[in-house]
């Protein structure tokens, strides 16, 4: 492993996870892409060296939201279940997947996410709250700084939320990614959860979700420090840096941008899958 | 300052420090490698990967003491079997090792 490689891999990792930051986005997305395109990486250590920065992302960017009490750990717990028990299949599964398999998923996780970037998310219809709750050790408030107060909210199904968390935690495993794409319309559209209490508890769950897959494939050998390491500092760094300038930033010129790269990472994906890659000219 | 209120700030302050720390021992591991300790800086940026996946293990077993200690048996349940799985995860790991 050369020294200007692991610089590169530094800085690639730096600016995917400030751009990512800006956008609310987690960099495991393009890291893997990256990765594998321009730094011809094979797609296990790709995987794997993602999987630690993402949980290094989740941990760093976890405890402003927990300081701001719109982490609902009671309901990251339960879901932590489901999302580890995803995570423990995929482990079971990485490496049996034909890697040409991988590469079309991936592509259709980067095109799922680009759509989600165009749609602007909003905020569930909350059940009245004088019915009774299904689930009420999981119902909470947070406060809003607009309104100037604590609104209660109220937790829906659990069930079809599971169901989507153990998906993700699947996925989460084969890609190295954070798996938010599947997270987010989880708390959404299932639980019906306000955004910022989705946002917060989804970034809360992915470090666990990820440190599931993370351990195995440490234990199985498949994680370079030469290459997760960089890759894991560029990100933290890059997450810091993305969310100090994600107040400042009108982001719909940038969010355009990101849709147009994660369509081309796609299509990069796709050729990948049939053995093409037009950045080293072939597999 | 509530109980649960506390607990989100232990979980933060052990998140928050936990990240930086590690991420200052991979540094000093690859450093060391730029140097040229090879060997001893691959060991020492391994510890901090290691660190890094061990965080969120922690943090479960923090809110697992919390939730115990309040008596909250279910939640505390639930703790037990997210480690519980983890720790299978990393059996399995083990096991399929080339």
């Amino acid at each position: 492993m050369t020294t200007s490689f692991m610089l590169w891999l530094f800085v690639v990792s730096l600016g995917a996870s400030a751009l990512g930051g800006i956008l609310g986005m987690a960099s495991g997305i393009f890291i893997v892409p990256i990765l594998i395109s321009f730094g011809a990486v094979d797609i296990h250590t790709a995987v794997a060296a993602s999987i630690v920065s993402v949980i290094a992302c989740s941990c760093g960017g976890a405890a402003a939201y927990l300081r701001e009490r719109l982490t609902n750990v009671r309901i990251a717990i339960a879901l932590e279940v489901a999302t580890t028990l995803g995570a423990l299949s995929g482990v079971l599964l990485f490496g049996f997947v034909p890697t040409s398999w991988l590469f079309i998923l991936f592509a259709a996780i980067l095109l799922l996410s680009a759509q989600q970037m165009l749609k602007r998310r909003t905020d569930g219809i909350q059940s009245e709250l004088s019915t009774p709750s299904r689930w009420p050790e999981l119902d909470a408030s947070y406060p809003d700084r607009d309104l100037g107060r604590d609104v209660p909210y109220r937790v829906h199904r659990m069930p079809l939320g599971m169901t989507l968390m153990y998906g993700a935690g699947l996925i989460s495993a084969l890609l190295g990614i954070g798996s938010g794409v599947l997270k987010i319309p989880a708390m959404d559209t299932a639980l019906r959860l306000p955004i910022k209490v989705s946002s917060a508890t989804s970034n809360f769950m992915i470090g666990v979700t990820a440190a599931a897959s993370g351990g195995a494939y440490l234990a199985r050998g498949l994680i370079t420090p030469t290459i997760a390491g960089p890759v894991a500092l560029g990100s933290v760094i890059g997450a810091a840096l993305g969310a100090k300038v994600l107040m400042r930033v009108s982001s719909t010129k940038l969010r355009l941008l990101f849709v147009v790269v994660l369509l081309l990472l796609a299509f990069q994906m796709l050729l990948q899958a049939f053995g093409v890659n037009l950045m080293h000219g072939g597999a | 300052m509530d109980l649960t209120t506390k607990l989100e700030v232990r979980l933060a302050r052990l998140l928050d420090r936990g990240t930086w720390i590690a991420c200052m021992v991979i540094a000093a591991g690859l450093s060391a490698r730029l140097l040229g300790y090879g060997a001893l800086g691959d060991r020492v940026a391994t510890i901090g990967v290691g660190l890094i996946i061990a965080l969120p293990v922690l943090r479960v077993g923090t809110m697992l003491e919390y939730f115990h200690r309040r008596g909250e048996k279910r939640f505390g349940g639930l703790c037990a079997l997210v480690l519980i799985i983890i720790v299978t995860s990393v059996i399995l790991g083990i096991v399929t090792r080339n």
